[in-house]
């Protein structure tokens, strides 16, 4: 009778070493593999770009582009569509920004977009903000490369 | 603090950006409004991701500088101090009473995350500050 259940916790035992040894061996082997990425991380996906929307802070896009209308109407000069669209952009831009420095403490709150897509952010804020730069140079606005100044500094 | 006033700053400096060279007194009394409601929301945001900033961020929260409750206090009194920039400048006409009611918003947004109710406030503020956007620029 002890014999038998001696035997049988052995093979309980033997059982686990297998099971944790496999999980081990599965784990390794991912790590070997690169997968595809998930549906939801797939550019062009309609759930990427939402999250992509959702890192620009269309709320807070909309707040920055009604305070420089408000200036705008505060002072004598006349409504200049380029300067609230760019501050608008600037904001956005910054946000996603924001999001890719706290990617891993964002994890922690439940936010995995920046996290997940690393390298798919970091190329599209280079690009972004090169536009930007650009279209702030093209538009040749004095307050918004004063404003962008102190952004890229900050 | 530093970086919440930072980003007070920053985010409420726009409102200038067109009035460079040519600064008016109300201009600087809508500033210093979105400055501080800025820095009174900026501070609530803090105290809600004290758990997630521990040994991450340097905030007042995080570091157990001051509790829940004070930074709270600190929040609505600038959000009051905010509302009360903005009835300064309260026009004549439809646009000073939609303001009026916008700056009521405020006021009451500053009451709730007074008595402690940190989200819901942070809530009717938002509501608040967009309706005083929205007047303004009217």
């Amino acid at each position: 009778m002890k014999e038998t259940s001696l035997n049988c916790c052995c093979q309980t035992d033997i059982f686990h070493t297998f099971l944790v040894n496999g999980a081990y061996g599965v784990i390794v082997a991912l790590e070997f593999v690169e997968l595809p990425d998930p549906e939801h991380n797939r550019i062009g996906t309609p759930m990427f770009l939402q999250n992509l929307f959702k890192s620009f802070r269309p709320k807070m896009m909309l707040m920055a582009g009604l305070l420089v209308y408000v200036g705008v109407n505060l002072s004598i000069n006349n409504v200049d569509w380029a300067l609230i669209l760019l501050v608008m952009m600037l904001c956005g831009i910054t946000m996603v920004q924001n999001d890719y420095f706290d990617r891993n403490n964002d994890k922690k709150k439940g936010k995995f977009f920046a996290s997940e897509n690393q390298k798919k952010l970091l190329i599209f804020l280079t690009i972004f903000w090169t536009l930007l730069v650009i279209m702030v140079l093209l538009t040749q606005q004095h307050q918004i490369m004063f404003l962008a100044g102190i952004l890229i500094c900050f | 603090m530093l970086p919440a006033i930072l980003v007070a700053f920053i985010a409420s400096f726009p409102i200038l950006l067109p009035m460079m060279g040519n600064i008016s007194k109300v201009g600087i009394l809508i500033f210093s409004s979105a400055f501080c409601s800025i820095l009174g929301r900026e501070l609530l945001n803090d105290t809600e991701d004290k758990d997630v900033d521990r040994g991450y961020k340097k905030t007042l929260s995080s570091l157990g500088i001051l509790s829940d409750r004070t930074i709270h206090k600190i929040s609505a009194l600038l959000i009051f101090i905010s509302a009360i920039a903005l009835s300064v400048i309260i026009p004549t006409g439809i646009t000073g009473i939609f303001l009026i009611l916008s700056v009521m918003v405020l006021i009451l947004s500053a009451l709730i995350i007074y008595k402690d109710e940190g989200t819901r406030g942070k809530m009717v503020f938002d509501i608040g500050i967009f309706l005083v956007l929205i007047t303004l620029a009217l």
